[in-house]
C-alpha cells in the first residue's frame, strides 16, 4: 500500500461569518496527482493554507509528509513547493533572478542553483527570455515561471492552486502538459486545486470533490465515474417510438433514455453491455444503424454531486 | 540565519531600487545620484571648510533615513499589493528571519548610504585640497552622527514595519507614515516654541557645552532601548496566520 503523503482528520476551519472547511477526511498517497476539486468559494485555498501551517485549524488535524501542520509548519515548508492563488513572482526582478531567489531561499548550492535553474527554465521553453523582468511576461509564462519556482527545490510534495485559472485555451494545455510530464519525470506528489473538471480528469490519479468547505467524494475518476454517474450510449437508427422508449426505460440496467436529434440517448450503469439493450429494440421493431458507447465525464460526475447537494 | 536574513536584504534593495524602471543603468543612477551630489559635488563646492558646516552631516544623515520610509512602507504593504506574501511566508523562511531582513534591508541602506557619502565627501576634499593635510570631520560630531543615524534608522524601520503589516496598501503605509513624521517634526517645533523661556534655556543647556556628550549618551541609550521595544512589539505583531487573513 502507498505511503500516505496527506491525511486530515476533520479538519475545520472557521470564520467569523463562515465555516470555510467542514470535517474534512482526505488521504493522499506518495506519487499521486491528488484533484482537489470544488466551485469558486469551496475552502480549496482555505485546505492548502492549513496544510501548510499558514492558518491554524478550528478543530480537527492534518498530517503533511509526518508532520503535523499546526506544530511543525516549518517542516512541511521545508519540504514542499507551491503556486498559490496567485503566482507570487518579483515582477521588477527579472525571471533568473526571481528563481535565484528562491533558490538561495532554499539553500541550494549554486553551481546547483544554476544547473537547476537552466534545466527548468530550458523544460518551460523560458530560458532564452530568462534576462527580462518577469512583470512583462504574459499570464501564461508567468504561471510557467511559478511551477518551475515550486519544483526548484526538488519537493517531494507540491500544492498547486488553480495553476491555469486565467489562462486561455492554448497556454492552458501547453502549462498542462508541462506540468504532466516534468511531476512524472521528478516523481513529486502533487496537491491540485482546480474547478477546470477536464484539466483534473487528464492529470489526477485520485480526486477529492468538496463543496462549501465538506467533503462529497473521493477517490479516482474512474470510481467517482462507476459510483456516481454510468455510462452513456448513443443509438443511431429509427423507430424509436414513446412505447420503445418506455420499454427500455423500464430495464434495470439503465438510468435514463430519451430521444435527441433523432437519436435514442441512453445513459446506464458503469460496465453493462449494450448488446441485450440492442437486440430489444431490433426485436421491438426499431432499425439500429450503430451503438456508440461513451463513458460519463468526470464533469458529470462533479455536476450530479453538486445537484446532490443542493437537493 | 545570517545568510537568510542577507537573501531577503538582496531582494528588498533589488526591488527597491528597481522600482523606477527595469533597466540595471535606471538602479544604477538611482541609487548612486543622492552619494554623488552630497558626497561630490556639495563638499567640493564648498571646499575644506565644508567638514566643519554644520549641515555637512545633517543632511547627508537624514536623506538615508527618507529612504528608509520608503523601503519599509513597501516591504510587508507592497509584497500584500503585489500578491508576493503568500508565496514568501509558505517557504522554509522563520518568520524572524523575514522580520529581520526586512529591517536589515533597510537600516543597512540606510547607513550604507550615509558612510558612502562621507567617505566620498572626505576623499574627495583630501584629493583636491588636502596638500599634505589630512581634511577630517571632527570626531566628536562624525562618531554621534554614525551612532544616532544606525539608532535612528532602526527606530523608522521598526515603526516602518509597523506600519506596512497593518496597511493594505504602499500608498496607506506612506501616507500614514508621513502623517506620522509630520506630527513628530512639527509638533515638536510648536512644543519647544511653546515652552516657556526658563525650560527652553534649560534645554539648551542640556545639549550644549559640557554638557553635551552626557545629553549624547542618554539619548543613546533612551534611543536603543525604545528601538529594542519596536523591535520586540513588531516581532509580536508578526504571525503568518494574521498576515494571511489582513
Amino acid at each position: 500500500m502507498a505511503e500516505i503523503v496527506i491525511r486530515t482528520e476533520g479538519l475545520t476551519r472557521d470564520f467569523p461569518a463562515t465555516r470555510a472547511v467542514d470535517g474534512l477526511s482526505i488521504e493522499v498517497p506518495r506519487g499521486a496527482v491528488f484533484g482537489f476539486l470544488g466551485p469558486n468559494g469551496s475552502g480549496k485555498t482555505t485546505t492548502i493554507r492549513m496544510l501548510l501551517g499558514l492558518l491554524e485549524p478550528t478543530s480537527g488535524k492534518a498530517s503533511v509528509l509526518g508532520f503535523d501542520a499546526a506544530s511543525q509548519s516549518d517542516q512541511i515548508r521545508l519540504r514542499s513547493g507551491c503556486l498559490l492563488e496567485y503566482s507570487g513572482l518579483y515582477e521588477r526582478l527579472s525571471v533568473e533572478d526571481n528563481l535565484e531567489l528562491f533558490g538561495s531561499i532554499w539553500k541550494i548550492p549554486k553551481l546547483e542553483r544554476r544547473a537547476r535553474i537552466q534545466e527548468l527554465l530550458q523544460t518551460f521553453g523560458l530560458w532564452e527570455r530568462r534576462r527580462e523582468a518577469a512583470g512583462i511576461w504574459s499570464r501564461g509564462m508567468k504561471q510557467k515561471l511559478a511551477v518551475a519556482r515550486a519544483l526548484l527545490h526538488r519537493p517531494p510534495l507540491i500544492f498547486l492552486d488553480e495553476p491555469t485559472a486565467g489562462l486561455d485555451p492554448v497556454a492552458a494545455s501547453t502549462l498542462r502538459e508541462d506540468l504532466a510530464a516534468l511531476t512524472r519525470r521528478e516523481g513529486v506528489t502533487v496537491f491540485l486545486t482546480t474547478h477546470n473538471l477536464p484539466e483534473a480528469e487528464k492529470l489526477c490519479s485520485r480526486v477529492a470533490v468538496i463543496r462549501q468547505g465538506k467533503l462529497l467524494a473521493e477517490g479516482s475518476p474512474a470510481e467517482l465515474r462507476a459510483q456516481k454517474a454510468g455510462h452513456r450510449a448513443q443509438v443511431f437508427g429509427r423507430g424509436f417510438s414513446e412505447p420503445i422508449l418506455a420499454m427500455v426505460r423500464a430495464r434495470p440496467e439503465i438510468r435514463s433514455a430519451r430521444l435527441e436529434d433523432g437519436r435514442l440517448q441512453v445513459e446506464c450503469e458503469d460496465h453493462a453491455p449494450m448488446s441485450p439493450v440492442g437486440a430489444m429494440l431490433v426485436g421491438a421493431g426499431a432499425e439500429i444503424e450503430e451503438i456508440q458507447k461513451e463513458k460519463a465525464s468526470l464533469e458529470d460526475v462533479f455536476l450530479t454531486l453538486m445537484q446532490e447537494r443542493q437537493s | 540565519m545570517i545568510g537568510d536574513i542577507c537573501t531577503i536584504l538582496w531582494k528588498e534593495w533589488k526591488e527597491f531600487l528597481l522600482q523606477r524602471g527595469s533597466s540595471r543603468k535606471t538602479m544604477l543612477i538611482s541609487a548612486l545620484l543622492p552619494v554623488i551630489l552630497l558626497g561630490v559635488v556639495i563638499p567640493w563646492r564648498a571646499g575644506p571648510a565644508y567638514v566643519h558646516n554644520s549641515v555637512a552631516l545633517v543632511v547627508p544623515g537624514l536623506m538615508p533615513l527618507l529612504f528608509v520610509l520608503m523601503l519599509v512602507a513597501d516591504s510587508f504593504a507592497g509584497e500584500r499589493e503585489r500578491k508576493t506574501l503568500e508565496t514568501l511566508l509558505a517557504t522554509r523562511l522563520s518568520d524572524q528571519v523575514i522580520l529581520l531582513g526586512k529591517i536589515a534591508a533597510a537600516v543597512l541602506y540606510a547607513w550604507t548610504v550615509l558612510v558612502s557619502t562621507l567617505a566620498l565627501a572626505l576623499l574627495g576634499l583630501n584629493i583636491v585640497y588636502g596638500h599634505g593635510q589630512l581634511i577630517m570631520f571632527p570626531m566628536s560630531r562624525l562618531v554621534p552622527t554614525l551612532v544616532y543615524d544606525f539608532l535612528l534608522a532602526v527606530l523608522f524601520s521598526c515603526i516602518g514595519v509597523f506600519v506596512s503589516l497593518r496597511a493594505p496598501t504602499v500608498r496607506q503605509a506612506m501616507q500614514t507614515m508621513n502623517l506620522g513624521f509630520m506630527v513628530i517634526v512639527w509638533g515638536s517645533f510648536f512644543g519647544l516654541q511653546a515652552l516657556p523661556t526658563e525650560w527652553q534655556s534649560v534645554l539648551l543647556d542640556l545639549v550644549s557645552g559640557e554638557n553635551l556628550v552626557r545629553s549624547e549618551i542618554i539619548a543613546g541609550v533612551i534611543l536603543s532601548v525604545v528601538d529594542a521595544a519596536l523591535l520586540l512589539a513588531t516581532r509580536a505583531r508578526f504571525r503568518r496566520a494574521r498576515l494571511i487573513l489582513d
